[in-house]
């Protein structure tokens, strides 16, 4: 399958007192048609910055120093004013963590989205409203009648989210941005919204790259996982072989540091992750997750980034392999094979 | 175990705005009730998990405990010391043993002091023994949350994430509470950070016998740091128990529910 969305070799820098200061270092990831992929990291690793790479939306004074985004096999670094505005109308829509602010805040709902159609679909203004209120009953909105005239503020969190939703997928587009969609809501609500995902990637085939910090969000949709360290992706694959055999020592001390409610009444201790990530002017030769491994060799210092085989579509920075054949996560008890 | 802290009947009431048809009719709304009828108590020695949807009134509840939201009714007693009829030099004492560690750190530090000052500052206010030593002070309050002495000359941003929480803990410890009481304290932190804040309270509880109330909406955090667990849903305490027990086998339907929307990080995917 030839890939939506090909990311390869990407570099984001902002300025700095001594030089540039590198956010995003080579990163690299593929998004099928109708793919769901996960991009994981913590606070820091890139994996916003990357993701909105993507729609060019990388704040200043950040900018795009090296790498190539390719939407469909068209230059996404090279559209001009236009062609971008198009892109971004009709092939790649984007949510936000914070759906509040990005509403706004004196508009009703079916005034935003008929704005939108209007404007990125060329309808009229009474086809418009009526087809805004359609698409809010296609976000599971209750009663979107009475709904489409509301102001985001009297809106749940939730509701805002499915709106933004609409938004994003008014004009069909082919890939979706999420950018940790379901991290200011309840595990009701987020569980609703990731449900919606599922049903409009099974409706029309739209792919999906889904930035989030959590594992159980990330496991519960995706097809296949990106993860980013400092700015780095160590680790990619699909969702199994990464629970079931994580090559790269950050993905694992990763997942066994993620709760369980099976933990429920047994006295649990689970290692985390000594130590922080490094600062963005710290540039560390080698493997950037060496001063906190636990594997670390003398030879990692040396290493380079760049992602080897494991099997099919698994690949990781990781040259040390501490794990080979070894079994995942206890996450992995699941039961899933690889 | 012993009972510490015990909690009944509370009733936190907020009243609404009217709206224009009730200002024409001069009808007052229904206020809304945040804390409806809550009783609960927490022993020496153990961590009780606080979970929640927001809005649950789980913050409202836990702030109503030492009085930082008065409650309109209810009784709150720590070690049998009526709170609510504390005023004073008596309430800042309880106050004193009963201290909050809330989400966000930056936001409860004071950007201008250091560490070691703002560590010294409880000490001299609570008058606590040892603080007129003030670097050894400092010093034993960093070894309780795992912090090495380096970081007292450090301001709040100067610190990461993780090491900020261990601070405002640091800083809660410092009064010599009996009972920590914990608002969202993981809630903003990586995983691998959180890992690390939930051992330390398990520590805590272990080392220094202080008892914890655990406020989190993360199910699997409370299954994994507290002892028992009591569940809220609009105002009410829906189901209590013991963690394995509550989880394991819930009764009350909000429970389940909570559970079931529960993201398992395993290979249960709704579609694929």
């Amino acid at each position: 399958m030839t890939a939506l969305l090909r990311i390869e070799g990407l570099r984001i820098e902002f300025d700095g007192d001594d030089g540039p200061l590198v956010a995003v270092d080579g990163a690299g990831l593929s998004v099928a048609p109708g793919e769901v992929v996960g991009l994981i990291g913590e606070s820091g690793s890139g994996k916003s910055l990357t993701c909105r790479s993507v729609m060019r939306l990388i704040p200043r004074p950040g900018r795009v120093a090296a790498g190539e985004i390719e939407f469909d096999g068209r230059d996404v670094l090279a559209m001009s004013g236009k062609e971008l505005r198009d892109f971004r109308a009709h092939d790649a829509g984007m949510i936000y963590q914070d759906p509040f602010s990005s509403l706004n805040p004196v508009h009703r709902i079916r005034e935003q989205i008929a704005e939108t159609l209007r404007v990125n679909l060329g309808m009229d203004k009474a086809g418009a409203r009526a087809q805004a209120v359609e698409l809010l009953d296609g976000v599971g909105i209750p009663d979107p009648e009475r709904r489409a005239l509301s102001y985001p503020h009297e809106l749940s969190g939730g509701m805002r989210q499915r709106v933004m939703i609409a938004l994003a997928t008014a004009s069909r587009p082919r890939l979706l941005l999420a950018d940790e969609p379901t991290t200011a809501l309840d595990v009701t609500t987020q569980a609703q919204i990731l449900a919606l995902m599922l049903r409009l990637r099974a409706e029309r085939g739209m792919a999906v790259l889904l930035v989030s910090h959590d594992f159980g969000v990330i496991s519960q949709v995706c097809d296949r996982v990106v993860v980013m360290y400092a700015g780095h992706v160590v680790e990619t694959g699909p969702i199994e072989a990464l629970y079931t055999n994580a090559q790269h020592p950050y993905t694992r001390a990763l997942l066994e540091s993620v709760p369980q409610l099976e933990s429920a009444g047994r006295r649990t201790r689970r290692p985390g992750i000594a130590g922080v990530p490094p600062e963005l002017s710290e540039v560390l030769p080698g493997c950037v997750f060496m001063p906190r491994c636990r594997h670390a060799q003398p030879g990692c210092a040396s290493i380079s980034m760049a992602l080897q085989p494991v099997s099919e579509g698994h690949e990781t920075a990781c040259p040390v392999r501490p794990f080979a054949g070894t079994d995942s996560a206890p996450a992995a008890r699941a039961g899933a094979q690889s | 175990m012993t009972e510490l802290l015990r909690v009944q009947g509370v009733v936190k009431e907020f009243g609404l705005r009217r709206t224009v048809a009730e200002r024409v009719t001069r009808n007052a709304p229904e206020p809304y009730r945040a804390v409806d009828d809550v009783s609960f108590t927490l022993r020496r020695g153990e961590i009780l998990g606080l979970a929640g949807g927001s809005g649950s009134g789980k913050t409202t509840l836990a702030r109503c405990i030492v009085r930082l939201i008065e409650p309109d009714a209810g009784t709150v007693e720590l070690d049998g010391v009526d709170v609510r009829a504390a005023g004073g030099r008596e309430l800042r004492e309880l106050r004193r043993r009963m201290q909050m560690v809330f989400q966000d750190p930056y936001a409860s530090l004071n950007p201008r002091m250091t560490v070691a000052t703002a560590l010294l500052e409880v000490g001299s206010v609570h008058q606590r023994p040892g603080a007129e030593n003030g670097e050894q002070f400092v010093r034993e309050a960093l070894e309780r949350v795992h912090l090495g002495p380096g970081i007292a000359k450090r301001r709040p941003r100067e610190l990461s994430g993780g090491q900020r929480q261990r601070v405002a803990i640091a800083r809660a410890l410092a009064a010599g509470p009996e009972v920590l009481i914990a608002d969202e304290p993981v809630s903003a932190l990586d995983v691998s950070v959180q890992a690390q804040l939930l051992n330390l309270f398990g520590d805590l509880r272990d080392d220094l016998g202080v008892a914890i109330l655990f406020v989190a909406h993360q199910l699997a955090v409370i299954a994994e740091v507290a002892d028992r667990v009591a569940v809220m849903n609009r105002g009410r305490l829906v189901e209590v128990g013991e963690t394995a027990a509550v989880f394991g086998n819930p009764q009350d339907e909000y429970t389940k529910a909570l559970l079931a929307a529960h993201p398992h990080p395993r290979l249960s995917r709704a579609a694929s």
